[in-house]
């Protein structure tokens, strides 16, 4: 059994709204190895990018707050850290790359001094450059001599995530969050992307949460899979198993929707309904107005993860041992 | 004023909205009280503004002039109320003649494009270059600043902006879907400009013109300060004028009339803002 | 990118070709208020000042205002560019020489102005954006609605009523002290001392203007996704604020910082008659008292031509700030 590096438990991230207080993660427990490749998978709204989000204590809103729960990383309670150590740990340790890298880097700054900030601000900056140069000569961009002093308009896309990946390891992070890195990328890039995240990690020895709504590259790239629905983990385990005998009846959906041939919105396709409003969930399992197997006790009670094999877990009625006698109608 | 033009179509909801916006409601009362003083100053002024006395120089609080009095004994009191009339009249006329043309220009710009787009963004850009008061200056200067001379002055050297607007709104409406039919219909080209377009750019015309009385009344203190104007007329720019040669004697003299240009100004600048929020609504607070 | 500096310096003279253009404009706009100006066009480019006779004659033919007006304007535009913009008897100096060696002392003060504005008004700007809603933003907010509504030259005799009147801090008159000898650095020093109130009272309205669009240009850029990344890359708030938000929020400031140039000459026209400093304002306005037209339509010249410039070299300055700027 892998050291572990992170360990989420029992996490609550909250958005205050107009509307009410969003419960974008509720209850998640997550953990990633050293070196591991862990999916999260889910639909937009889902909570999965809060959660990795959360892992940095870093939000794209104001007005979202972690209010419960523990985030370790290598045993050190992140949560506990104060607001300058926490900061030298994104970048550092932690480190996360962007869906669109049109808009994540910055337009008026040359491409090579956003790559070597990260690291001149903890080792100063003639070295920095130098690093700079390696980092983005190491996610395979041509002549990065030439390349430090160019601006994010003149690359491709292709090229600008290649230069958001060599700012986020430049550091060389233990782990790399990589939410949704391929969805605004040409299907012949995204491979390469991918291809470029799992070299990365081999070299670097980092590990790398993957956040996607894509399970074709979670297949692709992760040993591991956690499925998110409405700011919780559904189901979790070995990857080939969880594709091979998923156990959530959400999962099962998701996957038969993932095999049929077009794909843009598939999940709604195949199953009724949308992830319901997080700032008013349903009584129970959140997933039974939707779920095809919905039992009476599942409109009452709140499912607990139960274990169907060694390491995988579904939150479903469905496999509690009282019910033995298989899903019933 | 604002709920008379509230533009073309939903002008109730634009009325509602401006309503809500505190600066606007704050620069409508304050122009109410500007245009309620120009029309009672004869009731309410203590003075003639322009009778002098032996009383010269005297203190704020002095009997019979609560504002004091200036080197000529003339009390400030009734300058300050009196001067509102040159404002309002010099501020709304100009602003209007400025309207007035920049609709006209920049409808005309924006609806044929072409040489006459061209022409136009040269004059606009000449306008930016030229300093508008120094320009004023040498053309009161020249020609002599009787009432309607400053205000078509001013008014002159005012347009762009509202044409650089109006022109923007009309390029980008000349080709929708109700002006193509209206040109089908075989609508004159006249008809289209004023009764079909023009109606759907009132909004920010109207945030302009409140802008533009601001415009105008500080530029016409500004004129009276340099002595330039019309030497008829109780200017509270003219007041500030005569008030440097004393200021190491009567603050009075200038402190009074500066507030009331700068409460004037004030006014059309919120007035301004509060349209705009009615015209803009945004969705954060 | 080796070819970056010779592209910058293509462009600079494409600009350099538009501005053409707009200074023969200003050159005509000249002429017309000189064609049109009521009563004998000599009168009109000697002023009210009495000039020798063999001068008038020389005025008639160089300007050939006995011919019709389209050679008028061909020999009013050959004059101009030559530097010829007429002979000031009122200062027994050549109009041009006399409105240079004004717009010295002029550019001292808008220097100092624009400086001081754009410092406390980026400054005022920032700490606004940081809390939107706060006490700080509401005053920032007071502040840019003051400085739009206060007369400048109101706010310069209000500024002379308090620190040289009633406190008597700081002169309220002039350059340079009259009654003393300064030399070297005591010379500039007081020059220094004399300049503070000018220029506060001619840097208020800037200030405001460059507040209230730092504010808004700044709740912008620090809304985009890269003030996101440079955090998640661990980058000290400080460093956020000004290499990634501040740095894209000054562009639409420096735009605007230059457009107004033509603005800030005109409000130091009238900063300048308050205190008496000896520039192009306080120049424009005795030459009003004077009725000395060839100094009044020089200086708009001159005026004009330096705007046309400034704009120029902001735009220059836009495109080095702007990698995405296509040349």
């Amino acid at each position: 059994m892998p050291e572990s590096l992170l360990e989420i438990e029992d996490l609550h991230t909250h958005i205050a709204t107009p509307r009410g207080i969003v419960r974008a993660v509720d209850g998640v427990s997550l953990s990633v190895a050293r070196g591991a490749a862990v999916g999260l998978v889910g639909e937009s709204g889902s909570g999965k990018s809060m959660t990795g989000f959360s892992v940095l204590r870093l939000f794209p809103t104001a007005r979202a707050r972690i209010v419960r729960g523990r985030i370790r990383l290598a045993s050190r309670d992140l949560l506990a850290l104060d607001d300058e150590a926490m900061r030298r740990v994104r970048g550092g340790e932690i480190a996360m790359v962007f869906q669109d890298p049109a808009t994540f880097l910055n337009p008026v700054l040359p491409v090579g001094r956003q790559v070597a900030e990260a690291y001149a601000m903890r080792h100063g900056w003639p070295r920095a450059r130098e690093h700079a140069i390696e980092a983005l000569a190491l996610v395979g961009l041509p002549d990065p001599d030439r390349l430090y002093h160019r601006f994010p308009h003149e690359l491709s896309g292709g090229m600008r995530q290649r230069v958001v990946i060599a700012m986020a390891t430049v550091c060389r992070p233990l782990l790399l969050i990589a939410d949704e890195p391929t969805t605004a990328l040409d299907v012949t890039i995204q491979a390469q992307i991918l291809d470029l995240l799992a070299r990365l990690r081999r070299e670097l020895g980092m590990a790398l949460l993957l956040i996607t709504h894509d399970l074709g590259i979670v297949a692709e790239v992760c040993e591991t899979v956690a499925v998110m629905y409405a700011g919780r983990i559904v189901e979790s385990g070995p990857a080939d198993r969880v594709f091979a005998a998923p156990g959530h009846p959400y999962t099962q959906g998701l996957l038969a929707s993932a095999l049929s041939v077009e794909e843009t919105r598939p999940i709604t396709r195949v199953m009724e309904g949308t992830v319901p409003d997080l700032a008013a969930l349903p009584a129970g399992c959140r997933f039974h107005p939707r779920c095809p197997f919905v039992m009476d006790r599942c409109r009452a009670d709140d499912p607990p993860d139960l274990t169907l094999a060694p390491g995988h877990v579904a939150a479903c009625w469905l496999h509690d041992a009282a019910m033995a006698g298989g899903p019933a109608r | 004023m604002a709920a008379a033009v509230g533009p073309g179509r939903g002008g109730s909801e634009f009325w509602r909205r401006f309503r809500a916006s505190r600066p606007g409601v704050a620069g409508l009362g304050l122009v109410i009280l500007l245009a309620a003083t120009a029309l009672a100053a004869p009731l309410v002024a203590p003075h003639d503004p322009h009778a002098t006395s032996l009383v010269t120089l005297a203190a704020p609080g002095a009997p019979g002039h609560p504002l004091g009095t200036d080197n000529l004994g003339r009390d400030i009191a009734s300058g300050v109320l009196w001067g509102s009339r040159a404002s309002l009249v010099v501020g709304v006329c100009a602003a209007a003649t400025a309207i007035f043309l920049g609709v006209v220009i920049g409808a005309v710009a924006g609806f044929y494009g072409g040489w006459v787009d061209a022409l136009l963004s040269r004059v606009t850009e000449l306008f930016q270059v030229i300093p508008r008061f120094v320009l004023a200056l040498l053309v009161v200067a020249l020609f002599g600043g009787g009432l309607g001379k400053l205000i078509l002055v001013i008014g002159v050297l005012s347009w762009p902006q509202a044409a650089r607007v109006v022109r923007g709104q009309f390029l980008a409406l000349r080709g929708a879907a109700y002006v193509d039919a209206a040109r089908v219909l075989g609508l004159r080209d006249t008809r289209i400009i004023f009764s079909e377009i023009l109606p759907n750019v009132l909004a920010p015309v109207v945030v302009i013109a409140s802008l533009d009385v601001a415009g105008a009344i500080l530029l016409e203190a500004s004129l009276g300060f340099f002595g330039l104007g019309d030497p008829n007329l109780i200017s509270w720019g003219l007041m500030l004028n005569n008030a440097q040669a004393y200021l190491r004697q009567a603050w009075w003299m200038s402190v009074f009339p500066g507030l009331a240009i700068s409460l004037a100004v004030l006014g059309f600048n919120l007035l301004g803002d509060g349209l705009n929020d009615a015209a803009n609504p945004r969705l954060d607070a | 990118m080796a070819s970056g500096g010779l592209t910058l310096r293509r462009y600079a003279a494409g600009r350099l070709l538009q501005a053409a253009p707009l200074l023969l404009g200003v050159v005509v706009v000249n002429f017309l208020l000189i064609a049109l100006a009521p009563g004998d066009p000599v009168a009109t480019l000697l002023g009210e000042y009495p000039a020798p006779p063999e001068y008038v004659a020389r005025l008639r033919q160089e300007f050939g205002l006995d011919q019709p007006i389209p050679v008028r304007l061909a020999l009013y535009v050959w004059n101009v560019a030559r530097g010829n913009l007429g002979f000031s008897f009122a200062y027994r100096l050549p109009v041009a020489q006399l409105v240079v060696e004004r717009l010295v002392n002029t550019f001292l003060l808008m220097a100092t102005a624009l400086t001081l504005a754009a410092a406390l008004g980026v400054g005022l700007g920032v700490a606004a954006a940081r809390r939107p809603g706060s006490g700080l933003d509401a005053a920032s907010t007071g502040v840019s609605l003051a400085g739009y509504s206060i007369p400048d030259f109101w706010l310069a005799q209000l500024l002379v009523l308090l620190f040289a009147v009633a406190l008597g801090w700081l002169p309220a008159q002039g350059i340079r002290s009259v009654r003393e000898e300064y030399t070297g650095l005591a010379a500039a020093l007081d020059v220094g001392r004399h300049l503070i109130l000018p220029a506060l009272a001619l840097s208020f309205r800037y200030m405001a203007l460059i507040a209230r669009l730092t504010r808004a240009s700044m709740l912008e850029a620090m809304s985009q996704d890269f003030i996101l990344a440079a955090r998640a890359r661990g980058l000290p708030e400080r460093l956020v604020l000004v290499q990634h938000g501040l740095r894209n929020a000054a562009l639409p400031v420096v735009t605007v910082i230059g457009y107004n140039f033509a603005f800030v000459l005109a409000g130091s026209a009238l900063v300048e008659t308050v205190f008496g400093w000896p520039g192009v304002g306080r120049l424009l306005y005795d030459a009003i008292l004077q009725r000395d037209t060839p100094v009044l339509l020089g200086i708009l010249l001159m005026v004009s031509a330096t705007v046309v410039v400034v704009n120029l070299l902001v735009d220059l300055l836009y495109a080095v700030l702007d990698p995405r700027v296509r040349y």
